[in-house]
């Protein structure tokens, strides 16, 4: 399997999963799971919970493998799985600090480790402190490359909830980051052709 | 229309620190994801386990105290249960014929539900309700009596069980002096 694959981490363009095929789980392991650890990364602002979260949406997806729609873009099938135990995470953390706050009753908090303070950027920090749906769509726009269309099916959203979404993280960002905001040149307008769409315009072609 | 995005900086910067991220290989984990989530992360059922455990719990006890026996206890059980239910299966209390419980000291009579001469009453009583007629009883059983008592009034010597005899021979007045009527036309 290994010769047969993808570089690890790279976008495999052109794979075509058989549902149920374990193989083909494989392949897809090699090659999501790192691009899949560095968006619950920016999501999570956490290396190890956003490893931890990965595994999950692994097994998650390994379950539901055999109902696989192949003509779906496997990566974007992917980060939709992992954006789900993401949230729950998040979720489950914040009862948890909720439930510390109330058992400390005021007394002061151990606070945030200064080694894992250290080693986040301000930027990480900025966007872990953004809704999940919000850090989510910066990363997969800015970072690996989708399309507002694309974002659309992995969010589950209309495309105009895509652009409010990226308006309003990137209106969070600017606040957070003052003066490291940097340069306020815009980016071009993306390429109308993403990662996944290209995927799913061969898929198209070699299905029809 | 240009979209307005992120500074071309940011975009740069945020490419770099995602790509240096520090990844453990997903090698040793490649065959993680086959484990059945079950047993890895749950641990196998537990439900035999405490049965087995409430068993051997209760034989320890049995044996550590040697007077209590399964059987002698199980006796005890139904023995309390069958008294429980006795006390639940109580009859409810008479609603006449029983004596009066009023704060007047005395002197009052209790009713027969006959129409019989019925005890004195020992309770005490107090308030414009007539003596030795049962006190608390609902409303409605109430205005019957009224009713069956315009009826005797009517028609002395009618035996009813809402009428009380009075056997005091110098009833009080104002308590059984309505009440007495009838048992003294009767006598």
């Amino acid at each position: 399997v290994a010769g047969e694959v993808a570089p690890l981490g790279t976008a495999d363009q052109d794979a075509v999963y058989q549902p149920g095929s374990s193989a083909d789980f494989d392949r897809l392991y090699r090659t999501c799971y790192p691009r899949l650890v560095r968006t619950l990364y920016a999501v999570l602002g956490d290396g190890a919970a956003a490893e931890d979260c990965t595994q999950e949406a692994f097994v998650r997806a390994f379950r539901a493998w055999p109902r696989f729609r192949p003509e779906r873009p496997a990566e974007a099938w992917m980060h939709q799985i992992a954006l789900n135990v993401a949230i729950s995470y998040r979720r489950r953390m914040r009862l948890r600090q909720a439930g510390e706050l109330i058992r400390r009753l005021g007394r002061p908090g151990p606070g945030p480790d200064p080694a894992e303070e250290a080693e986040r950027s301000d930027l990480t920090a900025a966007l872990a402190r953004l809704p999940p749906q919000q850090s989510a769509a910066i990363v997969l726009r800015y970072y690996h490359g989708y399309t507002n269309r694309e974002l659309a099916r992995v969010l589950r959203v209309s495309e105009r909830t895509v652009g409010q979404r990226l308006a309003d993280a990137r209106t969070e960002l600017r606040r957070r980051l003052g003066s490291a905001w940097g340069e306020v040149t815009p980016l071009p307008t993306m390429p109308s052709s993403g990662v996944v769409s290209s995927a799913m315009a061969s898929q198209r072609g070699r299905n029809g | 229309m240009a979209e307005a995005g992120l500074p071309l900086a940011l975009r740069e910067r945020l490419a770099g620190e995602l790509d240096a991220l520090p990844l453990r290989a997903p090698e040793p984990h490649l065959a993680r994801y086959r484990r059945e989530p079950s047993a890895t992360r749950h641990g196998p059922a537990l439900g035999p386990m405490v049965a087995a455990g409430a068993a051997l719990a209760l034989i320890a006890l049995f044996a550590v105290s040697p007077g209590h026996s399964p059987l002698k206890l199980a006796v005890q059980i139904v023995s309390h249960l069958d008294r429980t239910q006795g006390t639940d299966q109580a009859p409810p209390p008479p609603v006449t014929g029983r004596p009066a419980k009023t704060e007047n000291q005395g002197g009052q009579q209790g009713a027969s539900g006959d129409g019989q001469m019925g005890q004195p009453g020992t309770g005490a009583g107090s308030g414009p309700a007539p003596a030795g007629l049962a006190p608390a009883e609902p409303a409605q059983e109430r205005s019957q009596e009224r009713e069956q008592e315009k009826a005797d009034e009517t028609e002395p010597g009618h035996g009813s069980r809402s009428v009380p005899t009075p056997r005091s021979p110098e009833p009080r007045e104002g308590s059984d002096r309505e009440a007495g009527k009838p048992s003294q036309e009767r006598d």
